[in-house]
């Protein structure tokens, strides 16, 4: 793991990251993570976990987990005492561990039964990715906890090609909008959530987010129409579509056009295959499995069932629909709700929307929406306004039967819907 | 509880704001007999989907009762709740929390 020392101190003199009213250059970067490295358990491999007051000190202590081949357990100080509990008792001990090379890496993943997932990445493979990466010098927002592989990509592809970690004092769209605007922040990663908020906000519209170049956004399949009004509210940034899941790390895409969902995979590491309307994946970096869920997703030969329903188009281009587990089967047809969402958000008053299924009479089940609105009429006109709007747009069985009208969405710590 | 005639009117409306969203013309001015879905009805599957979530989001804003009348008994009924105003207005009375 020398080349990662190697690498960081070819950049010794940049700025590694603006944080707390601090500025940490790469050759402090590489002292923190020395100081990680003393306080590690010396012998054979144990889980450390990984609390640090900073997400630069954070960052540090995983690279010093790594050389070291310990197992990394990022449990960020913001995420609740129960849930830390929680996790250290499915990290704690696993069978997994024995067949690990190298160091390990616990991440989570909010799983369907609302009981977080446990898995167990090769740590050295998730960092082998980043070991060619070209140098840059970007001002790079950091919004996500390194508790996440979103957030992890960001962070590694921002210092491992020696640009700038720019994190803001909160997570909020407040919070980010002041630290582009501070630090001329230039990339900008966010999920599509965060950056319908930050329009909501008026975030444009307070602080100057004129330096920001590039949007990278991902982990949600984006609303067209966020997407339209992001290319209004940032005139020269150019939209990037980002892809990767938890169990096999960030995978480099090419959107097929600025505002196009639809983007080829281009990473020579991974293969990939639509089976079922189901996108599956294989990577070099793929988890070792969950410690406490079935492996069933995981192919005895190294594919990854992702779960994500994609559309394919005969050039090889590729665009998400939805999960797989949210798709809505009224009387045999299927829906996906993102596709609802679309139309839906095109409606005028209606800022934002949530698709799900509801039980129903001879179809099993029909669709459902809640919906965000900037604008005062009862249940039954916005009913009519909805039905009316969508009317040509939607075949029969995908307009909303149900609706109604809610404040506002709960985002969760991942920035998505919760 | 609301009376059945103030449940009748309220499920009477229902249907006429559905046939108008629905352009549906033999129900823009029903009574309680008019078919409603089955034989003779005007209704197809996704227009009584429509019209039982309108029924339920009605009784729920007028008389504040949660009534779910897409259950398993109404679907494996002999006879149908769905075929007009009359029978959908008995199963509601029949699910009415007090």
């Amino acid at each position: 793991m020398s080349w990662i020392r190697n690498k960081l101190a070819a950049y010794r003199d940049r700025i590694a990251c603006h944080e707390g009213g601090r500025t940490y250059s790469y050759a402090d970067f590489l002292e923190l993570i020395d100081q990680a490295a003393a306080k590690l358990p010396s012998g054979n491999r144990q889980v450390v976990e990984v609390q640090a007051p900073t997400t630069i000190e954070g960052l540090a202590t995983l690279l010093a987990i790594a050389a070291r081949g310990h197992i990394a357990l990022p449990l960020p100080l913001e995420l609740p005492a129960a849930e830390q509990a929680k996790m250290r008792q499915v990290a704690a001990t696993s069978p997994l561990y024995d067949q690990l090379q190298g160091s390990g890496l616990i991440l989570f993943s909010s799983g369907t039964s609302g009981e977080p997932k446990g898995m167990l990445h090769n740590f050295d493979a998730l960092l082998q990715r980043y070991r060619n990466i070209r140098p840059r010098q970007d001002r790079n927002l950091l919004l996500l906890l390194i508790d996440h592989i979103g957030g992890l990509d960001s962070a590694f592809r921002c210092l491992f090609a020696g640009s700038t970690l720019v994190v803001p004092t909160a997570r909020t769209p407040e919070a980010a909008g002041a630290a582009i605007a501070t630090h001329q922040v230039n990339v900008l990663p966010a999920s599509p959530t965060f950056l319908n908020l930050m329009l909501l906000n008026g975030v444009a519209a307070s602080h100057d987010l004129s330096s920001v170049e590039i949007i990278a956004y991902g982990a949600e399949a984006m609303p067209q129409t966020v997407l339209t009004r992001l290319g209004e509210a940032f005139p020269n940034a150019q939209l990037q579509q980002k892809f990767g899941t938890s169990e096999t790390g960030a995978i480099r895409i090419k959107s097929a056009a600025n505002s196009s969902l639809f983007f080829r995979i281009q990473d020579s590491e991974t293969q990939w295959k639509v089976v079922a309307d189901e996108l599956w994946l294989k990577t070099p970096s793929r988890i070792l499995g969950y410690l406490n869920a079935s492996n069933d997703s995981l192919e005895a030969d190294g594919w990854y069932r992702t779960g994500d329903l994609v559309e394919t188009d005969d050039q090889g281009y590729l665009r998400i629909l939805g999960r797989a587990s949210a798709l809505i089967n009224v009387g045999g047809q299927k829906v996906h709700p993102a596709e609802v969402e679309a139309v839906l958000n095109t409606v005028p008053g209606i800022t934002a929307s949530k698709v799900f299924a509801k039980p129903a009479p001879i179809t099993g089940s029909a669709v459902a929406c809640e919906i965000v609105v900037n604008k005062e009429q009862d249940l039954r006109a916005w009913k009519r306004a909805i039905r009316k709007h969508c009317r040509g747009q939607l075949a029969p069985w995908k307009i909303p039967s149900s609706i109604a009208v809610v404040d506002a969405f709960a985002v969760n710590r991942r920035m998505k819907h919760a | 509880m609301p009376d059945r005639q103030a449940i009748e009117a309220l499920i009477i409306e229902s249907v006429q704001m559905l046939a108008e969203d629905f352009e549906l013309e033999a129900l823009k001015q029903p009574d309680s007999d008019s078919p409603l879905y089955g034989e003779g009805g005007a209704l197809d599957s996704m227009a009584l989907v429509n019209l039982i979530a309108d029924i339920e989001e009605a009784l729920a804003e007028k008389f504040e009762r949660s009534v779910a009348l897409a259950d398993e008994k109404a679907m494996s009924a002999k006879n149908s709740p769905y075929r007009s105003i009359r029978s959908l207005t008995d199963a509601v009375i029949e699910r009415m929390p007090a």
